[in-house]
């Protein structure tokens, strides 16, 4: 369900070649035995794809900080990161939306306007917080990502699954992120949610310093947004592919096979 | 929760002559003071999604140690630093005990009770501390322009500094979110550790606080005393309409909560009722307070 009009839209062709912004290098933990290497470039759009339980979420969460790793060093922007929990992936500029937004992206009874300020508040330093910052804050978001509510007051339970999906990201976009891991963004989302969203990620991997991980199951999906792809299996890479000379059918065949040695 | 107040009091003042008099109202403030301080710390950490348990032996704890430094140095700064900084220091690790040995709340709290008991047994040898100052007891028993009792002002001055973290503080923030969903407020960059010791060491400051007020008052410092505090003190929370899991409720509707108690205390005694239909009426109260939260959310 993604429209014509859009693929005219991404730019994917004519990007330049640019430097790598984010990388991970020999990555191991209870879940990756056999070391996993990745990089993103500025402006990137990377799909991760694979069959359930292939590693696509444990891996954005040990690059967030989520689970712990053994052994593997983070860069960004050609600086090692010290990433032992998710805070300090979050005071580094990485922005996590995960899978299940209701359990682990959402403050579910606290108000739209907390949720959607929570990451800013993060980054902020000192003792107080100003009132008057975050109304604009929310206001900025609602109008930009186009949020349905009926104030910014109500409880975030209360909405829709495309807008509470909307506050998750615009929680990560008002705390201006610079790698943005979304897993499995738009699952349950009405199609018009859908189009905003990815609209959000295409005008945020253009700012200088951005990129996006995404991780989805949806082969479509990810054909059409991604400028690269890896496909996973068995918490391996098993493949990685242009979107523009692969199908549908190949990348099937990567996330069935069984991992072989590389 | 304010309505229900109010109407407690009109009904008292129906029932009996002495309740709606200026000296009965302020004593009743006075007499929430102790239990009203306790409280405030108790609503972050149940805000935040925990519960303290201890705060009855760390409000005894706390005096105890306090009192001894008195005995040693009849300083009355240094009885206070030493009454505060021993209740934030048990406070801090009841903090640690469920950050970093990942103990759930009640469990970590429940072990601080017993612990802060024994150390105040321990350290009093069991004996209750006499001869307190009089500067001391100003703090319990002074008023202010001889009409507004010293603890009413400390009372109203720890709600007000409580009711700002919760509010207008990044902390205060973090507290709701915390409470709210901590799997969702740590991928969202939230320092649990620090909110978790924070609250905590918060509750147990005002612990302190509280031991103070009470001591002051009853001139002396009972290693036995508080016992039970931590009920009436969870019960503020609660009758004030804070959700026991967390992330949900406010800071002043425990202040009312904690008026409510100290009303039906005072109203039965007025009227002359066996003392020991209070625990009745007040565990019957927190009951209805929270059929009736349960209710509204529902409507």
């Amino acid at each position: 369900m993604i429209g014509a009009s859009r693929a005219t839209e991404l730019r994917r062709g004519a990007l330049p070649e640019k430097e790598i912004l984010f990388s991970a290098h020999h990555l191991r933990n209870k879940h990756f035995r056999v070391p996993l290497d990745l990089a993103v470039r500025e402006h990137e759009i990377l799909c991760i794809t694979g069959l359930v339980g292939s590693g696509k979420t444990e891996l954005t969460r040990v690059i967030f900080g989520a689970d712990k790793k053994i052994a593997g060093e983070i860069r960004f922007a050609g600086q090692i990161l010290s990433l032992r929990q998710p805070r300090d992936a979050v005071h580094l500029g990485l922005g996590y939306v995960p899978e299940d937004r209701d359990s682990k992206g959402l403050c579910l009874n606290l108000a739209v306007r907390e949720n959607l300020g929570l990451a800013t508040l993060v980054k902020l330093k000192g003792w107080l917080f100003d009132r008057g910052a975050e109304h604009k804050l929310v206001q900025r978001a609602v109008s930009s990502m186009r949020i349905r509510m009926r104030g910014p007051d109500e409880p975030v339970k209360y909405l829709s699954g495309g807008n509470k999906q909307k506050v998750v990201l615009g929680k990560w976009l008002a705390a201006e992120c610079k790698l943005l891991l979304l897993d499995e963004p738009t699952i349950g989302i009405d199609v018009g949610a859908r189009q905003d969203i990815y609209r959000l990620i295409e005008q945020f991997r253009e700012e200088p310093e951005h990129a996006v991980i995404l991780i989805s199951s949806d082969i479509d999906e990810v054909l059409e947004i991604a400028d690269r792809i890896l496909v996973l299996a068995d918490y391996r890479v098993v493949a990685e592919l242009d979107p523009a000379q692969t199908d549908k059918h190949q990348i099937l065949e990567y996330c069935t096979r069984r991992a072989a040695a590389n | 929760m304010l309505l229900i107040l109010i109407l407690m009091w009109l009904l008292l003042s129906l029932l009996s002559p002495y309740f709606f008099t200026a000296s009965n109202l302020w004593e009743i403030t006075l007499q929430t003071a102790v239990i009203g301080i306790i409280a405030a710390g108790q609503t972050l950490v149940i805000l935040s999604g925990g519960i303290d348990l201890s705060v009855g032996s760390v409000f005894a704890c706390a005096g105890i140690a306090g009192g001894l430094v008195f005995q040693a140095t009849g300083n009355l700064w240094l009885t206070l630093a030493a009454t505060l900084l021993t209740g934030a220091a048990l406070g801090s690790l009841n903090g640690l005990f469920v950050s970093q040995l990942r103990v759930p709340p009640f469990i970590a709290t429940l072990g601080m009770l017993g612990m802060a008991r024994g150390l105040a047994l321990i350290l009093s040898r069991g004996i209750p501390i006499f001869g307190l100052s009089k500067e001391y007891l100003w703090i319990g028993q002074g008023k202010l322009f001889d009409l507004v009792p010293i603890p009413t002002l400390i009372l109203l001055g720890v709600f007000a500094l409580v009711y700002f973290i919760a509010r207008y503080t990044r902390f205060g923030r973090f507290i709701y979110a915390a409470g709210s969903n901590a799997e969702a407020a740590k991928l969202s960059g939230i320092d649990l550790a620090r909110v978790l010791i924070g609250t905590f060491a918060l509750s147990g400051l005002l612990c302190g606080v509280a031991a103070v007020i009470e001591a002051a008052r009853l001139a002396t410092i009972q290693p036995a005393g508080g016992n039970g505090y931590e009920l009436l003190a969870i019960g503020a929370v609660v009758i004030g309409g804070t959700s026991l899991f967390g992330g949900e409720g406010n800071v002043i509707a425990t202040l009312i909560g904690a008026l409510i108690e100290t009303t039906i205390r005072n109203g039965l005694n007025l009227l002359g009722v066996n003392a020991f239909w209070q625990y009745v009426v007040n565990g019957a109260v927190i009951i209805a307070a929270v059929a009736v939260d349960q209710w509204r959310r529902r409507l």
